[in-house]
């Protein structure tokens, strides 16, 4: 999609044109719910997490500035979100009471190999490495969000995860 | 490779080193092949992420679980301002309703306990309109009913002479009611019976007004005339 094409789908879906607003989430939901889904590994949370962010965004909307790029400003509100939902699992209590999912359902794998080498790292690592190394979120920012982990070991954990993904057997 | 270059290494990548650092590693990278060939990695790496590919197919629900989510939203915002309006804000207030609007969908969004508390509210106030339409109704039934016994209508009234008016005869069969006016002429001497309170008798030219009729207190108004 075209950057002026961009701009005029937000004007008009701040006026309130929902047709606009469904085009600028046709063009921005996958790249979302990846992110969801990686930093997750559940699709029926991914799925909720993703369908908050662009109600959320659709409030908000009006907020965003013109100099603003929208899969940036987007992406901002599904990590504040994705981390929430890792802080107080309010979204996974929630369907494991309606038993729309198991404990067990929480392992997902990708169609690409390296992916996959991502995927099956241990949770505290996944999360830190994909927010630094695929999001750009930098050490201090990632310390600012983590209440568990100083920015010096989350350095650390980046760059043992590097090395470990580089020497893995499965890493072309 | 050293575990102070292997630091160093990282730390060039990542862009932390200072600008005396950054040439100082540049110089050992120069002469280090394989410190070179692990930076070359790591950008490989870098590369390989950028990348990455977004693999995961998203639902086809999720963008209309969206935007039934902000159809509905929508409604409820709808029936909020409409409440608003029936409850007589003045015409300040609802220009401000649009600023407030957007306030009104996050409450909303965020707790439907505001709308539950609403209805709650909208209940509670058409119970107490109902008790009060209630009340009014059994305190005016009660009123009339109170009326009804103890009201001394209609009076009797009897004719003593021998001939008087069809006016007159018609009061003998329907009785006397409040505010009629009742007049004899000539030879006519007519009985008033109040039920419980006594007897009056009108005779000769007279008129009077019957003003009041109840157990406590019975009261006419003699125009002229006669009166016993």
């Amino acid at each position: 999609m075209q950057n002026d094409q961009i701009i005029q789908l937000i004007k008009s879906a701040q006026e309130g044109n929902k047709n606009a607003y469904r085009e600028l989430c046709n063009a921005n939901i996958r790249k979302i719910y990846n992110l969801a889904v990686r930093l997750i590994l559940n699709i029926e949370i991914a799925e909720v997490l993703t369908e908050n962010v662009f109600i959320e965004a659709w409030e908000n909307l009006k907020s965003i500035r013109e100099e603003q790029e929208l899969g940036a400003w987007l992406n901002s509100i599904a990590i504040y979100k994705i981390l929430d939902e890792i802080r107080t699992n309010e979204i996974k209590k929630e369907l494991l009471k309606k038993k729309t999912i198991t404990e067990s359902s929480f392992s997902i794998l990708s169609t690409d190999k390296f992916e996959n080498l991502i995927l099956i790292l241990p949770d505290r690592k996944r999360i830190v490495f994909i927010l630094h190394e695929i999001e750009k979120y930098t050490y201090d920012e990632i310390a600012d969000f983590s209440d568990e982990m100083t920015k010096d070991e989350i350095k650390n954990v980046i760059q043992s995860t590097r090395n470990s993904l580089i020497n893995s057997p499965d890493y072309e | 490779m050293n575990n102070e270059d292997q630091i160093a290494l990282q730390d060039y990548f990542d862009d932390l080193l200072s600008e005396d650092e950054r040439n100082d590693f540049e110089n050992i990278l120069l002469e280090n092949i394989d410190l070179a060939i692990d930076l070359g990695k790591l950008k490989d790496l870098r590369r390989n992420l950028h990348n990455l590919p977004s693999n995961f197919d998203p639902s086809e629900t999720i963008i209309e679980n969206i935007f039934d989510s902000l159809l509905e939203e929508s409604e409820e915002v709808a029936s909020i301002e409409d409440e608003s309006e029936g409850e007589g804000e003045n015409q300040n207030k609802s220009k401000d309703k649009s600023k407030s609007v957007p306030k009104k969908k996050r409450e909303i969004k965020k707790k439907q306990k505001v709308l539950k508390a609403k209805t709650k509210f909208r209940l509670k106030r058409l119970l107490i309109f109902s008790a009060f339409v209630f009340f009014i109704v059994i305190i005016g039934a009660g009123y009339y009913l109170f009326q009804q016994q103890n009201s001394t209508f209609p009076w009797k009234v009897s004719v003593l002479s021998e001939n008087v008016s069809s006016e007159l005869q018609s009061l003998v069969s329907s009785g006397l009611n409040l505010d009629v006016h009742l007049k004899t002429s000539g030879n006519d001497i007519i009985k008033i019976t109040i039920p419980d309170n006594g007897v009056i008798e009108l005779s000769g030219e007279s008129g009077i007004v019957i003003t009041y009729g109840t157990q406590l207190l019975n009261s006419i108004l003699l125009e002229n005339g006669n009166l016993k």
